[in-house]
């Protein structure tokens, strides 16, 4: 199948190269239709019934809208007009008045607080909100305030600016979250969902009193086309105005030769590891997982598999735009220090080269999900690497559902482990804030919720609390930069890059996407303002 | 009476394992409620819970009888990825996967059929040859390359077909022609081998020492002995696509069956993959019983 | 009518009919016999242009003014000038027309005159067969509407390839019969000399793709070839011999110079080997005389013990629910041959698979050897398995064509575990079998042997396991007619010699009367009659064994 990927896609490039160019035509900056393709059907688009984060989230919010709004690496106001603190644990925020829903009932403080309560009793659907941290919350007049239970200066972008606004006239009868149907789909946000079917995909109509301006699109259509092949052939012929695949970096070229296709780009922050079991010997001890990281050559990883597409992975996980930030953090590669440091941890070359470590040879299996081309190819380059210093490492490829079986049963690191190496990759929320990172890493299996390597350390965890303790905005990016420093030194994992975004869309049918960090293009600023 | 016995069987043991396999593939639909970093966050009381409220945590017993109770009062349950109807979701999709199919069914048995016929008339000749090869090079064409490269030619070169989605006669075209085309060498093959054994049989061969001309010889004593193998697998046929052709509706975006299984299987949506499983495996049923039903009329020798 | 000049048929060169000339005149039935591969078929059906391409027909074929052997344009000749019946035509009628429909498509292909009703009353079948198909016919009906088929266009010369294969012995005699019966010219081609020669006017013999003998009606037989075709034949009475000719016919191709027959001949003298004699007076020999063919030793009745004891055996297959057995006793003793005889449908062959082991009995048991078969399964049913020797039907089908002669017969050694020296053990049972005692024959492959070797592989084989019962189910009836006689020669040095117990299951009557020290006659599933082949022979008491002595 991918063969034949491939040279469908080289007969297309064939083609192309051979027809004449159609006119290039101008750049629309508004438009009356954009048809976006979406890889998978995303149920009725409420926050409990999408289907995937991306870009299944990102639809439910065109639809709905949070208290504030993501803006570059703050926040900004929304629904509230701003957030009022002193001690980043108790939150007044004045809500935006003479707003109403899709459905034209006014949008009050009672739908705050019901959406507040509602989540925390419907912990399912993959833009429900986890709002354990809010102690309570409580509705005066056009503000409400929010207590939580503890200190977070990162409250606001953490959940505010996440969490979608639920009306409560029409959700306080909901009891099975996933069964709301479209009738559910009311939100206050720059457009509303009009039509739905399995054959037709989405239609969502302009709102046109929205809050924050008539958007410049009238109908976006949402089609499901499963085939990346078909998304890009249909938006050559302009059925399609934007693909949400990201461009895999083999095609980028060829879809910029085409006079009216743009690719939208920026940088993501998905990210891409070696994890290591950390409860198996002997990636149990630091010194062998540093000196195997320095063997691993992260920017070669960017440059042959992402054809350079990509940052190479911070040893301390966090992409230095992250709005957690920190010092990026210099490399690790050093082929010559990972031979050293193995020699003296006494794993001496044994047949074939291959180390020997307490008397086991260092010959491990590396898992890899078989439908990510970019970590397939990264596996082979990390064994080859690794053969250098006298590792060896068999590759196994499974398909996804598989491979989190070994790696993460039941998504709950509680129920153990069972892999040498894998490859993995966490999406971007888990790096938007400090206290989503800290999940990563804390041994508590409660509050390391995503630690899948089974690490523990003490000095990790201090750190961590550490972080927690902070109250302040600088203190915390501080205490993050901190425990950056510490997870280089320690690795649970080796962050290998971050993949960029590169979205292809029709210049001639909408060019007005603008590109967000921690969203991509698909957001309500691409359409309003 | 035996017969019908025996169809029970089949259903019985298709009903089990439309119950069992879903339950047999790695992972479960607890994806379906959270993406994994949200799920993670949920205690083991939660997830119990959720698994509970929505019937996939109850024992395996439990979940098995009310799924033969739904089978039988036809009521096929919701769907665990959006909270539809199962019967609803199928409902929607079985039209369209029927449209393209049946569409498809007809052309490629027709035409496969006719060119077998000539195939086997003139295999000594250049033509017989050619028909042959290009056969041979139809059956392992992948459906997947094909359709890919008719989306090429007509969708982006010519711009004269849409390249996905269904509705209109245009959106048909792409996909059908995949589905002729790649179907075709079968029905060709087939139908060429059992007319040339026909050919050669002895009621053939002895009508040509009785001196029945070639043209009637082909027409009354070959054709209608040498379809017969071919009217089993044709039904056969409609069965097994009645399930949807994955490949082809995945290619196309085409909201047929295929594509809704497929959807299924990843999100592993049990009560929806039983429901699909459950329609494929009643059309195969069906499209049997119709073949042996049938088979008597075209062959007298099967008659009582 | 029909004069057929120096006519010879080639394949790729190699000749199958060889510069025959023959006469039909005008309503005379002329039987051409011969046994496998002597080229009568080739010439009959180079008669109608139904050779296939690499086919080279030469000489005459005059029919009237019209010469066959040149024709390439068959329309308005074949079915209507000349027709054929076609050999193995109960299989070949379209199995979904009707009766009816088939015979009225050849009235109006071929201008018939007569009404289908009238055809079938002419066969001997009523008109209600007209709305039948044909499987819903017996064998011989089938048969007689191949006749009809053939009668429809009103031909002055009709062609019957083998009418006679594969029918019941009572119903070949009456299709014989319906034949002879229909007084139009004919051309029977047949390899049994026997049946055909009170039905002929005329019976020309082949062998080897030359004319060995043509000789009208009474006069009697001089060839040494017919001579021997006729004592193959087993009578009815024993006080006739049951003869064989030893060798086999040579291949296409292969046959030497001189008389074709001379490597088998016992009157053959050194011209023979360089000559080639002419048709002199419908007489090709150059000394034609009396020769002696080896025959079946006749037995001297010996008691021995119970070597298979099968009491009150019925047998249903629940399937078709066919009631195939209907409780039948057979005891064979050791030393000697028990003739187990019916038609097709008797049950004969399901009783010979049930003493086999391969079939449970509905009801009844089977003693093999002392121990009881019926009851035993797996591996105790596969050790006394090991005691019973069988040999098949169809010698091309029964042997492994990639297996060499020496391990076909030891690998019921090597299945049983037999210690020892097997290529010994291999070589006695080949000799024991009438097979060439050489290690360049346990090489060859089922191939290169001839239908009589292999059966004879078959058998030794079977002698290999040293069992105490062989079992030989219509061992010799795929055989030419001139090499039975050699296999049951075999098989009674075997129950003589070795005090072997043989079960000798056939459908011809004569053969077993022939073979056999006591025949068993079968009939839909129930014994008639049985008792010492001499009695039987002498004095049958049932009216169906009349029947089929006839
Ligand atoms: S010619 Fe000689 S060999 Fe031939 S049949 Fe006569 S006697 Fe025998």
């Amino acid at each position: 199948m991918k063969y034949s990927a491939v040279l469908v896609f080289a007969l297309v490039a064939t083609l192309a190269a051979c027809s004449g160019a159609p006119a290039q035509r101008p750049a629309a900056q508004a438009a009356k239709t954009v048809t976006i393709a979406i890889s998978s059907d995303e149920g009725t688009l409420t926050p409990f019934t999408n289907e995937s984060g991306y870009p299944g989230d990102n639809l439910v919010k065109l639809i709905f809208d949070t208290l504030l709004v993501q803006k570059g690496e703050s926040v900004a106001p929304s629904l509230a007009t701003a957030v009022e603190t002193t001690d980043n644990k108790v939150f007044r925020l004045p809500l935006r008045t003479g707003v109403t829903w899709q459905d034209g009932r006014p949008f009050t403080a009672a739908d705050v607080v019901f959406s507040v309560e509602f989540y925390r009793e419907n912990l399912s659907g993959d833009s429900a909100i986890d709002v354990r941290p809010i102690r309570t919350v409580k509705a005066d007049g056009d503000a409400v305030t929010m207590t939580l239970a503890a200190p977070d200066p990162e409250f606001p972008l953490r959940i505010l600016s996440d969490m979608a606004m639920l009306p409560k006239h029409l959700w306080e009868s909901v009891t099975k979250v996933n069964e709301a149907g479209t009738d559910k789909a009311i939100g206050t946000g720059p457009f509303r969902l009009t039509a739905y079917d399995k054959e037709r995909g989405y239609t969502l109509t302009a709102n046109p009193g929205y809050f924050g301006g008539k958007p410049k699109v009238d109908t976006v259509k949402v089609n499901v086309i499963p085939q990346e092949t078909t998304q890009f052939a249909a938006l050559r012929t302009g059925e399609v105005s934007l693909s949400v695949r990201n461009v895999p970096p083999q095609q980028r070229a060829s879809l910029q030769s085409q006079p009216n296709i743009g690719i939208a780009e920026g940088t993501e922050f998905a990210s891409t590891m070696l994890q290591f079991n950390t409860t198996r010997p002997p990636f149990d001890r630091a010194e062998v997982r540093r000196a195997l990281a320095k063997a691993v050559d992260v920017r070669d990883l960017v440059k042959t598999a992402l054809l350079g597409q990509g940052t190479p992975g911070n040893p301390g996980f966090v992409h230095p735009e992250s709005p957690v930030g920190g010092p990026a953090l210099p490399p690790l590669f050093d082929v010559e220090a990972a031979k050293r440091e193995l020699d003296a941890l006494g794993a001496k070359p044994g047949p074939g080269g291959v180390r020997t470590l307490d008397g086991k040879p260092m010959s491990y299996e590396l898992l890899v999900q078989s439908t990510s081309t970019d970590r397939l190819r990264s596996a082979e380059l990390i064994r080859d690497m690794l053969k250098n210093v006298g590792v060896e490492i068999k590759v196994t490829s499974l398909d996804p559902d598989s491979l989190d079986t070994k790696v993460w049963p039941d998504y709950d690191v509680k129920k153990g482990r069972n892999y040498d190496l894998t490859m993995w990759g966490w999406s971007a929320p888990v790096m938007q804030t400090s206290s989503q990172i800290v999940s990563l890493f804390d041994s508590d299996p409660e509050d390391g919720n995503l630690n899948i390597g089974g690490f523990a350390d003490a000095g990790v965890d201090k750190a961590i609390d550490e972080l927690k303790a902070t109250t302040t905005p600088e203190k915390r990016a501080e205490a993050a930069a901190a425990l950056q420093q510490k997870i280089a030194e320690q690795l649970p994992f080796l962050t290998l890059y971050y993949r960029n975004g590169a979205y292809a869309y029709r210049k001639d049918a909408y060019a007005g996407w603008t590109w967000q960090n921690g969203l991509g293009v698909l957001h309500s600023g691409s359409f309003v303002g | 009476m035996r017969r019908i016995l025996e169809y029970g069987a089949v259903v019985v043991i298709a009903l089990l394992l439309n119950f069992l396999l879903p339950r047999a593939l790695p992972g479960g639909p607890m994806k379906l409620f959270g993406s994994p970093e949200a799920l993670s966050r949920l205690t083991e009381a939660e997830r119990a819970q959720i698994a509970q409220q929505y019937g996939f945590g109850r024992p395996l017993p439990e979940q098995f009888a009310d799924y033969l109770t739904g089978v039988f009062t036809l009521d096929l349950g919701t769907s665990l990825s959006d909270g539809r109807p199962v019967a609803e979701a199928i409902g929607e999709a079985l039209p369209w996967t029927l449209l393209l199919v049946g569409t498809s069914i007809v052309i490629t048995c027709v035409l496969g059929v006719a060119l077998g016929v000539l195939g086997a008339l003139r295999r000594r000749r250049g033509g017989g040859a050619g028909l042959l090869g290009t056969a041979i090079v139809l059956d392992s064409l992948p459906a997947f390359w094909l359709g890919m490269l008719l989306i090429v030619v007509f969708g982006v070169q010519l711009n004269v077909l849409p390249t996905y989605g269904a509705g209109t006669l245009a959106h048909l075209v792409l996909p059908v022609t995949t589905l002729v085309v790649t179907g075709l060498g079968y029905f060709f093959l087939y139908t060429r081998s059992s007319m040339l054994t026909v050919l050669t049989s002895e009621p053939v061969q002895h009508a040509h020492a009785r001196g029945v001309p070639y043209g009637r010889l082909v027409r009354r004593h070959a054709l209608r002995p040498a379809l017969l193998p071919v009217h089993t697998i044709v039904l056969m046929e409609i069965g097994f696509l009645a399930g949807g052709s994955i490949v082809i509706e995945t290619v196309f975006a085409y909201p047929g069956l295929g594509r809704l299984t497929f959807g299924a299987i990843s999100a592993r949506d049990y009560p929806l993959m039983q429901g699909a499983f459950l329609v494929l495996t009643l059309m195969v049923v069906a499209m049997n019983a119709i073949a042996d039903a049938t088979y008597p009329l075209l062959d007298p020798r099967a008659r009582q | 009518m029909l004069s057929i000049t120096g006519m010879s048929v080639c394949y790729d060169g190699l000749p199958a009919v060889d510069r025959v000339s023959l006469d039909v005149g005008d309503g005379e039935i002329v039987a051409l016999v011969g046994e496998s591969g002597c080229g009568k078929t080739s010439l009959a059906r180079a008669l109608l242009g139904l050779l296939p391409g690499s086919a080279e027909v030469t000489g005459s074929a005059m029919l009237g003014d019209d010469d066959l052997a040149r024709r390439t344009d068959w329309a308005g000749v074949r079915g209507r000038k000349i027709a054929i019946v076609p050999q193995g035509a109960m299989t070949g009628l379209s199995p979904v027309h009707k009766v009816g429909a088939q015979i009225e498509e050849m009235l109006t292909l071929h201008g018939g005159r007569a009404r289908p009703g009238e055809l079938l009353d002419r066969v001997g079948l009523g008109a209600e067969h007209l709305t039948c198909h044909p499987h819903e016919l017996s064998g011989g009906q089938r048969q007689r509407v191949a006749i009809a088929l053939a009668l429809a266009g009103e031909p002055s010369l009709l062609v019957a390839d083998e009418p006679t294969t594969g029918l019941d012995a009572i119903v070949q005699r009456q299709v014989l019969a319906l034949l002879a019966s229909l007084g139009i010219g004919m051309l029977i081609v047949s390899h049994d000399l026997a049946a055909l020669a009170p039905h002929a006017d005329r019976v020309a013999v082949m062998y080897a793709g030359r004319l060995a003998e043509d000789r009208p009606k009474g006069a009697p037989p001089r060839h040494p070839y017919t001579l021997g075709l006729l004592t193959a034949t087993p009578a009815t009475d024993r006080s006739i011999p049951w003869g064989s000719v030893p060798g086999s016919a040579p291949p296409l191709g292969q046959a030497r110079p001189g008389c074709r027959f001379a490597p088998r001949c016992p009157l053959a003298l050194d011209p023979c080997h360089d000559v080639d004699p002419p048709l002199v007076d419908g007489l090709a020999c150059h000394h034609p005389g009396a020769p002696v063919y080896p025959v079946v030793p006749r037995s001297t009745p010996s008691a021995g013990t119970a070597a298979a004891t099968l009491t009150g055996i019925r047998h249903t297959y629940r399937r078709r629910g066919v009631q195939a057995l209907k409780g039948v006793d057979l005891e064979v003793r050791s030393g000697e041959i028990v003739g187990l005889v019916g038609e097709s449908g008797s049950g004969k062959s399901t009783l010979a698979r049930i003493a086999l082991g391969l079939i449970k009995p509905t009801a009844g048991r089977v003693v093999v050897d002392g121990e009881e078969l019926t009851g035993r399964t797996g591996k105790a049913l596969r050790l006394l398995q090991r005691r019973i020797g069988f040999v098949h039907q169809d010698p091309y089908d029964s042997l492994h064509p990639g297996m060499r002669v020496g391990a076909l017969v030891a690998e019921p050694l090597v299945v049983a575990g037999t210690p020892g020296d097997r290529e010994e053990k291999v070589l006695a049972a080949l000799e024991a079998a009438g097979l060439p005692c050489e290690r360049e024959f346990l090489r060859r492959f089922p191939g290169q042997l001839s239908g009589g070797q292999r059966q004879r592989v078959s058998i030794a084989r079977a002698l290999a396991g040293e069992p105490v019962l062989l079992i030989a189910d219509e061992a010799t009836s795929m055989l030419d007619v001139s090499t039975r006689a050699g296999i049951a020669t075999t098989l009674r040095s075997l129950a003589s010699g070795r005090g072997l117990a043989v079960v000798f299951v056939t459908h011809d009557l004569g053969e077993a009367v022939q073979a056999c020290d006591r025949i068993v006659v079968l009939r839909s599933g129930e014994i008639v009659e049985h008792g010492p082949a001499a009695d039987l022979a002498a004095a049958p008491a049932h009216p169906y064994t009349q029947e089929l002595l006839k």
